[in-house]
């Protein structure tokens, strides 16, 4: 008996951290969080700094919000955790700006705006507190890697194609298509890569099943 | 004749050359969510065009007194949010007291139009570059109609997004992002310039 | 709310094609051999690339399915002379590839795929891209061709002195910087006539879109028809009124909806042309188009529900046949979605 609840606690950890990284991957299958990635992140330096402030920024922000009663009408609770995402920014921007202070300011208005970022705002009211608190804490640790491996890939792959560097050094790549360094670009790669996971993900199952 | 002028010219710039979703990426996560459903779309796009005025008036006079401050950056989406915080519960009182019928309609969908990057966005965008209260205003209200303009958009098309007969690997979220992709392409037209953030 | 649904894609893409064809060899007339690279290569990767894609998504090829010829004659005629190869098959790969298969093939695209591919190529190139030699000029074969043969388009100088750097004879036949193959006026205006009269392109829209762009910018340039010649020959506006904004695969079903889409396409064009002062305005305008087009469509065939609700009560049996053809045509297309 205690072998099955057991088996069964892994298989769900297992599935949890499997959809975290890959089949439900926030940003290249949920589709969350997607403002900051399109518009600041076209090099791989950016794409760390988008990464650690959304890393720092959304897990206390959620975590704190974990114990915000849920007797509270939910019209309330949802001003309440966007309050503690702005408390939160206030000691996280005082770090990340000693740390990167350029990289910080490079990110513009994107960075305060992962205050309200939908992991906050639905996914934490859809999927995070519905859970124990262990398994709440392994989905959004795991949630938040699998954003952030998502988007120092996505970072590396559009600096490559829209400038042809690699953290600012000119790799000497043969073309460089400049639409990637914009908005539009961003867009086309991420619905790009998002497809490509897709592809990924159907191959394996496709060679589980045999 | 020359402030309605600048008036048209400003809010053709935020509604179309500086377009939230398009230019901008702003709301775009919202987007996904809403452009599922078009009965509501009427409904959510004037709550959301009706937020970003308001909280924009009141990020101007929050503006005036922190405009001097050089730490305010870092208070200042503190700030911010409890602005959208009132704003959106008043409202929400003032529809349960004078129209009930409104209020459960509204209900379903306030809390995504008010709390989404395309709000919070542009009340950080115009006060970085707005000056006059008339500019405030205008885009305020020019970044509502603009998100609400791309969700339409997106909404229209949303079915072939979805369809049976695109290929499974892009069919949903990845063909929505090239259609995102291609339309803002089609946008950069309008402005032929990477807008400052 | 009529809709023209005698003709098979066969026999416009048919149509189309010749049209092309023949735009091709003008341009080839125009440019030399080098231009005749550039339509080979593009319609080949086109064609190529649309096989390929095909076979990945395990779907049977249609043996008479033309449409990435035509796709590839219409984005080649919109590149300079003087394109490095290299980009002409990039524009041909995502004009197929992204533009076309990723939403399902031919007859599920949304956006023309040659303005997809061109809008892609442009805004990643744009100095290759929008950049032209002279005609009769020989210019060399190598990839990248050298600044010195390359002007900007006679289309970019009207929109920034405002007044045409040619005289309306050679705005007729072409003899202006510009895409190989889309500044040919007298060539086009047969071809508009020919696809008309053929039902290949629709009547009702591309004449909405001509009426009502000449006339905006008859009034903008004040009452200078040398400027409505400029407008149409120059920055591809009829060639992709034509190709672009009237191509079957994207357009609306019915005529109502075609009328509106026609006005809502001109009033783009000049828009972004006028205002934006942005050269090939039409091909912006195609694109933003295309998702009000697929709600003109709905919104007709809501509106001919109605009427047939509304039974026998305004109108007479002849108009009753046509709500009931228009939503069968419509019905099948949502039922095939």
């Amino acid at each position: 008996m205690e072998k099955e609840t057991d088996l069964v606690k892994e298989n769900s950890c297992k599935t949890i951290i499997f959809n975290a990284l890959l089949k439900k991957n926030p940003i290249l299958a949920g589709g969350m969080v997607v403002a900051p990635v399109v518009i600041t992140v076209d090099s791989f330096p950016r794409a760390l700094t988008l990464a650690a402030a959304f890393s720092v920024i959304t897990f206390f922000t959620l975590l704190i919000s974990s114990f915000v009663p849920k007797s509270i009408v939910y019209t309330v609770r949802i001003i309440m955790y966007a309050f503690i995402g702005a408390l939160v920014y206030v000691p996280a921007s005082i770090m990340l700006e000693y740390f990167m202070p350029d990289e910080i300011n490079e990110m513009g208005i994107f960075f305060p705006l992962l205050i309200i970022n939908s992991f906050i705002i639905s996914r934490s009211e859809a999927i995070f507190f519905l859970e124990s608190k262990g398994k709440m804490l392994l989905d959004i640790i795991f949630c938040i890697i699998g954003y952030d491996a998502a988007v120092i890939l996505y970072g590396l792959i559009r600096e490559i194609i829209g400038s042809g560097t690699f953290c600012g050094e000119i790799i000497g790549i043969p073309a460089v298509f400049s639409v990637f360094s914009e908005p539009a670009g961003g867009f086309l790669l991420l619905g790009i890569m998002a497809a490509l996971l897709r592809v990924i993900l159907l191959t394996v199952k496709k060679v589980r099943q045999k | 004749m020359e402030v309605i002028k600048n008036i048209i010219l400003t809010a053709f710039t935020s509604v179309i050359i500086e377009n939230t979703i398009f230019s901008r990426a702003l709301g775009t996560s919202t987007l996904i969510i809403v452009a599922k459903n078009r009965k509501n779309l009427f409904g959510f796009g004037l709550s959301v065009t009706y937020i970003t005025a308001v909280v924009s008036v009141l990020t101007y006079f929050v503006q005036k007194i922190f405009r001097f401050d050089d730490n305010a950056y870092i208070y200042i989406p503190l700030v911010y949010i409890l602005i959208l915080g009132t704003v959106y519960i008043l409202t929400l009182l003032c529809l349960w007291r004078f129209a009930v019928s409104l209020f459960v309609k509204i209900r379903k969908y306030i809390h995504v139009s008010a709390f989404n990057c395309a709000v919070l966005g542009s009340m950080l965008m115009i006060s970085k570059y707005c000056e006059t209260f008339t500019d405030y205003l205008v885009n305020g209200i020019g970044m509502g109609i603009g998100f609400i303009l791309a969700v339409y958009m997106i909404a229209v098309i949303y079915d072939r997004i979805y369809s049976e007969k695109a290929p499974y690997a892009f069919r949903g979220y990845p063909l929505m992002m090239i259609c995102i992709g291609i339309l803002s392409m089609a946008f950069w037209g309008f402005s032929g310039h990477t807008l400052n953030y | 709310m009529y809709s023209d649904n005698s003709k098979t894609d066969i026999s416009i893409m048919t149509d189309m094609t010749i049209v092309l064809l023949v735009l091709a060899a003008a341009a080839v007339y125009y440019y030399g051999l080098r231009a005749a690279l550039i339509i080979i290569i593009t319609t080949g990767v086109c064609c190529i690339t649309d096989f390929i894609c095909i076979k990945l998504r395990k779907k049977d090829t249609v043996l008479n399915d033309i449409s990435a010829l035509v796709t590839g004659l219409t984005l080649s005629l919109m590149l300079s002379a003087s394109t490095p190869y290299f980009e002409a098959v990039i524009a041909a790969i995502f004009a197929i590839a992204v533009a076309k298969q990723a939403f399902g093939g031919n007859g599920c695209e949304i956006f023309n795929s040659a303005a997809a591919g061109f809008l892609f190529i442009s805004i990643c190139f744009p100095d290759n891209i929008l950049t032209y030699p002279t005609a009769f000029e020989k210019i060399p074969f190598e990839s990248i061709v050298s600044e010195s043969f390359l002007k900007p388009s006679m289309a970019k100088l009207f929109i920034t002195t405002g007044s045409p750097s040619v005289s309306v004879l050679e705005m007729f036949v072409g003899k202006f910087n510009g895409p190989m193959g889309t500044g040919i006026m007298i060539i086009l205006l047969v071809a508009a006539v020919f696809l008309t009269l053929r039902r290949s392109v629709s009547a009702i829209a591309l004449s909405a879109e001509v009426v009502v762009s000449g006339m905006a910018v008859f009034l903008l340039s004040g009452f200078d028809l040398q400027a409505v010649c400029a407008f149409f020959s120059g920055g591809m506006t009829l060639f992709g009124m034509i190709f672009l904004s009237c191509d079957y695969r994207t357009m609306p079903k019915t005529r109502s909806s075609r009328l509106l889409y026609g006005i809502l396409a001109a009033g783009l064009t000049v828009l972004i042309q006028y205002y934006a002062k942005t050269e090939n305005a039409i091909v912006y305008a195609s694109v933003i188009a295309a998702p009000f087009g697929i709600e003109l469509d709905r919104r007709a065939l809501s509106f001919a529900e109605m009427l047939k609700r509304k039974r026998g009560s305004l109108f007479r049996s002849r108009s009753l046949k046509n709500v009931q053809e228009t939503l069968d045509i419509l019905g099948k297309d949502d039922k095939e979605k």
